[in-house]
């Protein structure tokens, strides 16, 4: 700092010291006169308080009113003590000011008698518009205008002074107004108007359900002319207790679901009505708890809704009503995809591939109702046989596979026997065809070289469809089959080759060369036919042979 | 370069305003609001903050080196202006009343103020830089002097009468709350 603050300066603090000091000497010698605002009320009303008739009277001696710092009073304890009245109970005075005081935050005496205006200022002043008056039980809500829009006074109220008040003057006013009206309600209901009225336009005392009428919900909420709209005396006696006759121009439904709006509504709002669609034939479920109630009740239609699904779902119908009206067949409320159809129920239950099939597949361009049950109207394309064996596929095949076809051939004129039981189809079958096929085992069968043209008749004159071999032999045989031991049990053991020839050599120990030595010892150059001197295929037979 | 008068024309604003609100105030309530309404205690206390602010931010600023925001020259210009607007609203706040120790204080502030004034017109004798620092020399070196010297006398009479004045305020202050506040 390079100076001290004014204040601290030397001259300063001497300035404000000799100001403390005239303001102290002053206050005691003026006793307090010098905070005094303005001159004391010098007026009155005649008597007495406190020993004097006006507050001019107490001469400039402020702590008749005031208490000093340390005492606990306050100012409104000083008026107390000289006007004594505010604390008599029988007082007007006390009761009138008792129920200011009673009502909440306690008014200070000065916020309505204000002081030290001058002598000759009023020591009340009061605007009514500021005066709580709902805390004498009567709010002036409805009271601050007369009849004709004029502003109202205390005085027209109170022609006594405020703290007195007629009752007969309610009855004088509201006569001017309405005489008639007010000759019958007071016969009714007698003079006492502040019994019932509280000046909010609402009964204090009155309990409506005394009338068989309790008000409940909005109905504690509105004004009495909200329902007695005439406010006659007629209409207030016979006030109308069924709902339609305040609410008809309320009736959402517009009188199409009667006249018992309790049935669904409260007192309490028209909104969320509570309507239990289970009494009704119709039980909500699925997507019908949350449809709007227009959504099916059009046109405020309640009575005689159908309830056939086609009459609120016709636009719905993905079927183009190719299916008929009754949806619950397949459908649930709950969602339109979600169907379940039995298809078992039709002439065509779904097995093996047709139960996995998508239901387009067969059902095209959504057609459900007629649709062909004969595979070859669905399956014309996927025939292999292109059309030869005709439209019964069932026949030989199944749902379940197309190549697991059973075809019984035991129904044709070759049943399959033996080894043709494990040959593929088109083994025999080549090309495709399988009609118009021979049963002659040559169709098939090529005549072997062993024996090529040297039977005439079938195969199956000696073979049989287990095999070809063994061969059954029931021809002629000039060589006994039963020669040797064991016995011939197969042509190839003497016809090793072709039938065509012969040879002994096979079986017996007979060694050719030590043959052609002992028959040439018996002078028998040819040998080549066995069987031509031996025809039983015995040793000795052959003439000229040796014992 | 002669400077221009701004605080005063803003000062001068700023009357015009609150008398705007003033006599707005007093159409409303069809007469002139009590000291002790709402709006009268309100731009009493308005009023007081602004004369207690001019005095002690531009006493401060002057004699303080550690906080030295802002230039001098400014700040007498806003001691200027809250030392006219300040006592303008504390005296439509009197209500045009003179009882007592408001009356006083009342008093005392008009008295300051026409201080301030005079103050203000020797202060613009002494040539200075544009940012309120005195300049030395001059064309008449004479009257400068003359001009210092007086300034010097004059401070010694303004603070004390302002010191006095806050003083009498604050007495008058606490027998307000004493006894409408605290209803003794």
């Amino acid at each position: 700092m390079k100076r001290p603050l004014g204040c601290l300066s030397g001259v300063g603090i001497i300035a404000v010291l000799v100001a403390l000091l005239a303001v102290v000497l002053l206050v005691i010698a003026t006793g307090g006169v010098l905070f005094s605002p303005g001159d004391l009320n010098a007026q009155g009303d005649g008597m007495t308080f406190g020993g004097v008739k006006s507050h001019a009277e107490t001469g400039g001696n402020c702590a008749v009113c005031h208490a000093p710092p340390w005492s606990s009073e306050g100012m409104a304890d000083r008026c107390a003590a000289c006007h004594t009245a505010m604390r008599d109970s029988q007082s007007h005075l006390a009761q009138f000011h008792g129920i200011l005081w009673s009502g909440g935050a306690e008014q200070p005496c000065r916020s309505c008698h204000p002081e030290h205006r001058g002598s000759q200022a009023s020591l009340t002043e009061v605007k009514v518009n500021d005066f709580p008056h709902e805390r004498t039980g009567f709010s002036l809500a409805a009271h601050r205008s007369g009849s004709g829009g004029e502003a109202l006074e205390c005085a027209d109220c109170h022609a006594d002074g405020v703290t007195a008040f007629a009752v007969a003057t309610c009855d004088t006013c509201h006569t001017e107004v309405d005489a008639a009206y007010m000759a019958a309600h007071r016969q009714d209901f007698g003079q006492q108007c502040l019994n019932c009225h509280d000046g909010a336009d609402r009964f204090s005392d009155f309990d409506h359900g005394d009338v068989g009428f309790a008000l409940e919900g909005a109905h504690a909420q509105i004004s009495c002319g909200g329902c007695h709209v005439a406010a006659s005396h007629e209409d207030y006696a016979r006030a109308p207790t069924n709902c339609v006759e305040c609410h008809a121009e309320d009736d959402a439904h517009r009188g199409a679901l009667g006249t018992d709006c309790r049935a669904c509504h409260t007192p309490q709002r028209w909104e969320g009505a509570n309507f239990d669609h289970t009494q009704t034939s119709f039980p909500l479920t699925g997507g019908h708890l949350s449809a709007d109630c227009a959504g099916c009740h059009a046109d405020e239609r309640y009575a005689d809704t159908p309830v056939e699904c086609v009459a609120c779902h016709r636009e719905d119908d993905a079927h183009d009503e190719g299916l008929g009206q009754a949806c619950a067949q397949c459908h649930t409320p709950d969602d339109w995809q979600d169907a379940k159809f039995d298809h078992a129920a039709t002439t065509f239950p779904l097995e093996g591939s047709h139960s996995e099939a998508a239901c387009q597949e067969c059902h095209v361009a959504g057609r459900l109702k007629g649709t062909p049950a004969q595979c070859v109207e669905c399956h014309a394309e996927d025939d292999a046989h292109g059309g030869r064996f005709g439209a019964d596929c069932a026949q030989c095949h199944t749902p379940d596979d197309w190549e697991d076809a059973t075809f019984d051939h035991a129904t044709t004129a070759f049943p399959l026997t033996g080894a043709h039981q494990q040959v593929r189809c088109e083994q025999c079958h080549r090309d495709g065809r399988f009609s118009g096929m021979s049963t002659d085992c040559a169709s098939c069968h090529e005549d072997p070289a062993y024996h090529r043209g040297l039977f005439a008749q079938g195969c199956d004159a000696c073979h049989a469809t287990a095999g070809w071999q063994p061969a059954r032999l029931d021809l002629t045989h000039s060589f006994p089959l039963s020669h040797g031991t064991p016995a011939v049990s197969s042509c190839r053991t003497c016809h090793a080759d072709t039938l065509f020839g012969y040879t002994c050599y096979g079986c017996h120990e007979h060694d050719p060369a030590e043959m052609q030595e002992e028959h040439a010892d018996e002078g028998i150059a040819d040998i080549g036919d066995c069987a031509g001197c031996h025809p039983n295929g015995q040793k000795d037979e052959a003439e000229g042979a040796e014992d | 370069m002669r400077r221009r008068p701004v605080e005063l024309w803003i000062a001068g604003a700023l009357m015009l305003v609150v008398t705007g609100i003033y006599a707005a105030v007093t159409a409303a309530l069809d007469g002139i609001p009590a000291a002790s309404s709402l709006f009268g205690h309100g731009i009493g206390v308005l009023g007081f903050i602004l004369m207690l602010m001019t005095e002690t931010l531009y006493s401060f600023r002057k004699r303080s080196r550690l906080a030295r925001w802002g230039r001098p020259a400014n700040w007498l210009r806003f001691h200027i202006v809250t030392g006219l607007v300040g006592p303008y609203m504390v005296l439509l706040h009197s209500s045009w009343k003179h009882n007592g120790l408001a009356a006083a204080a009342m008093l005392m502030t008009l008295i300051v103020v026409g201080s301030g004034i005079m103050g203000r017109y020797i202060y613009t004798r002494i040539p200075r830089d544009s940012g309120g620092e005195e300049l030395p020399g001059g064309l008449n070196p004479a009257a400068v002097a003359n001009a210092r010297r007086l300034l010097a006398t004059w401070h010694t009479v303004h603070i004390p009468l302002g010191l006095v004045m806050f003083t009498v305020a604050f007495f008058h202050i606490a027998a307000a709350l004493y006894f409408a506040t605290f209803l003794h």
